[in-house]
């Protein structure tokens, strides 16, 4: 769909990217009253009412009403054509009565709503301005690179094969498949598995994974050697009854952290501990002298109680749970003493998030243990509402902090407290849902299937059958674990990647033991016509 | 679809407050606040996949227009608003007002 032919064309864009400017300029302004200045919004050209929500005529510099439809009147009147939601981006047409779709304005909403970001926001720590985001255009080497590469499809689904009880794996492996870093990881080569030496590496079968799922061949694939090597790294995964499916995402998170590149034992940088590790915080505070002691300890998922005292188990849902999971606990006497007073006092521990991870995972305790004998457990089949895009702010340690600061010295809390010059845009808290294991039946003789998003629509997944689906019917599953992933990443400033350094470095290596070998087959020949010549 | 109070003794204050909301930011702190409790009531996913799968329903006999979409689910999500949500966002307005008007 073209708006318009090239002049028209360029006079629309114009007029569209200063209206969603101003939007968006407008938006962080009010967020952050730092200077209380009042930002005067547009008056409907038909009624004179402030609006709200304007609608900006793209041919002239008329605002309008939606609901009332004095816009729509605005266009009738004039002939003009086109308007435009200033925040959202959507564009009318008046001659198709409806909203239409054109990329080349979509893709200017989202730049222009970006950069208005990155001006009204900066890093905290060194106080330097964001880097500015730019598309990506090759350059020479890339463009020929890319005009001798075959496409591949970037439609990635294919059911797996049972290859004996292993719904528990095929469930999690889905969830990697359907997994933004790890597909984009492992199809831009980062771990070749033709090239890799290591022995038993689940790395390298998570490659061959997903270039099963993204070839031609759409019937369904067994994992087997993923499932053998799965064995034989941890035999008590081994044989064929029915496993945890949490179980299997933790030990396989595990595994591919181990054979890896950048494996490293602490602040690891692998690419399982860049996409699913956070930081969680405990502060333990002593009631006697307001003493506050921090730790923290890294963390690859969460998981949530279900059963509670209090609450009834009807009504959970995932902010409910969350809420719980940071709420204080209070601990005995003999639990805790503190540094400063010296003794064994009360105290109240409290959970917070100190670093969100780019993708987070949750678990919902289902499977309650009675004893070290799993077939003496209970299954808790209470639904658990969830949502399909979630803010973590309240559950930061940065905003709990906050609150608590507020809390202290009285002051109303706001509507929100977020954004904030302190606290971040909403763009760092912000998650989309993207895929759901769901287990029915008991613990011992039960089932799992997943639901997983692809671009924007819902699958289910039970091992070798994929059928199309809907968000509703996967926000109405009996989920037991949940995976969301940051709608933006937030990136440091300014930095190379240490895999582009690191492949320097190596090219320099490279070139250094060329120049070596050359000289050493020089030498030979010198020295065997010095030995011909006397 | 909601509109202007056309008369009474509203009338006359509406577009005033309605102004000094929007130009000191309350009008999107409070919205942004609404959209946060319906996102968390499980309203706006339930809104977001019905318009989705009503709209594809529809591809097959030439499509909904936006417009006619919103007219038909209106009503039903109107209606579907939390009594809790509701009530909340009512008081949280009207405490603003209450510290600018006498009544």
């Amino acid at each position: 769909m073209l708006l318009a032919e090239d002049a028209e064309r360029e006079a629309l864009l114009n007029r569209y990217k200063t209206a969603i400017q101003w939007s968006a300029h407008r938006a962080h302004d009010v967020a952050y009253p730092a200077k209380r200045r009042k930002i005067a919004p547009p008056d409907c050209s038909v009624c004179g009412l402030a609006l709200s929500k304007p609608f900006a005529c793209l041919h002239c510099t008329a605002s309008g009403c939606w609901y009332d439809g004095h816009i729509k009147q605005h266009l009738q009147d004039t002939g003009h054509d086109f308007c435009a939601d200033v925040k959202t981006g959507y564009i009318f047409c008046i001659e198709c009565d409806d909203f239409v779709y054109d990329s080349t304005f979509s893709r200017i909403h989202k730049l222009v709503t970006i950069a208005e970001e990155e001006k009204a926001t900066a890093f905290e720590v060194s106080k330097r301005l964001r880097e500015p985001f730019s598309l990506w255009t090759p350059n020479a080497q890339e463009r020929t690179a890319l005009e001798g590469a075959i496409p591949a499809s970037c439609q990635g689904r294919r059911g797996l094969l049972n290859l004996g009880q292993t719904c528990f794996m095929n469930v999690i492996l889905q969830s990697f498949i359907a997994n933004p870093l790890l597909r984009n990881y492992y199809l831009s080569d980062k771990h070749n598995s033709r090239l890799c030496k290591t022995n038993d590496c689940i790395s390298c079968e998570m490659d061959r994974l997903f270039t099963e799922v993204y070839s031609e061949n759409s019937t369904p694939y067994g994992p087997f050697k993923l499932l053998a090597k799965t064995w034989r790294s941890s035999s008590e995964l081994s044989g064929y009854s029915q496993q945890d499916a949490h179980e299997f995402f933790i030990t396989a998170l595990n595994h591919i952290h181990a054979t890896s590149r950048g494996s490293t034992s602490l602040q690891c940088i692998c690419i399982i501990h860049s996409t699913f590790a956070g930081l969680l915080q405990s502060d333990v505070k002593c009631e006697r002298c307001g003493k506050v002691a921090e730790k923290t300890d890294p963390m690859l998922d969460i998981s949530l109680e279900l059963k509670g005292d209090s609450s009834n188990e009807q009504d959970l849902t995932l902010a409910s749970c969350l809420r719980r999971y940071t709420h204080p606990e209070k601990l005995g006497p003999n639990e805790y003493s503190c540094e400063k007073c010296g003794k064994a006092t009360h105290s109240s521990k409290r959970l917070s998030i100190r670093k969100l991870p780019p993708v987070l995972s949750f678990q919902f305790k289902r499977f309650e243990h009675k004893s070290v004998d799993k077939s003496a457990a209970r299954k808790i089949d209470a639904p658990v509402r969830f949502p399909s895009s979630l803010n973590m702010a309240p559950y930061t340690t940065l905003v709990m902090h906050q609150q608590e600061l507020l809390k202290e010295s009285g002051t109303a809390s706001p509507a929100t407290l977020i954004p904030d010059k302190a606290l971040g845009p909403e763009a760092l808290y912000e998650y989309d849902l993207f895929a759901v294991v769901c287990h029915e039946g008991q613990i011992d003789n039960g089932h799992y299937t997943c639901y997983a998003r692809s671009h924007n629509e819902w699958y289910r997944y039970d091992d070798d059958k994929v059928t199309h689906s809907t968000l509703s019917a996967c926000l109405n599953s009996q989920a037991y674990m949940c995976f969301y992933v940051k709608r933006h990443l937030d990136y440091k400033p300014h930095i190379t990647p240490s895999y582009v350094v690191m492949r320097e470095q190596e090219a320099v290596k490279e070139k250094e033991r060329e120049k070596e070998k050359e000289a050493a087959r020089m030498k030979e020949v010198e020295d065997e016509l010095l030995a011909a010549a006397s | 679809m909601p509109s202007a109070p056309k008369d009474g003794r509203n009338a006359a204050l509406y577009a005033p407050l309605r102004r000094r909301m929007i130009e000191n930011g309350d009008w999107d702190r409070i919205a942004a606040r609404l959209a946060h409790e319906l996102n968390e009531s499980g309203w706006i996913d339930k809104f977001k996949d019905q318009s989705k799968e009503t709209a594809r329903a529809a591809e097959a006999t030439g499509g909904v227009s936006v417009e006619t979409l919103m007219a038909e689910l209106w009503p039903q999500a109107q209606e579907e608003v939390p009594s809790s949500v509701r009530q909340e966002i009512v008081g949280v307005i009207r405490k603003l007002l209450e510290k600018q008007i006498e009544f």
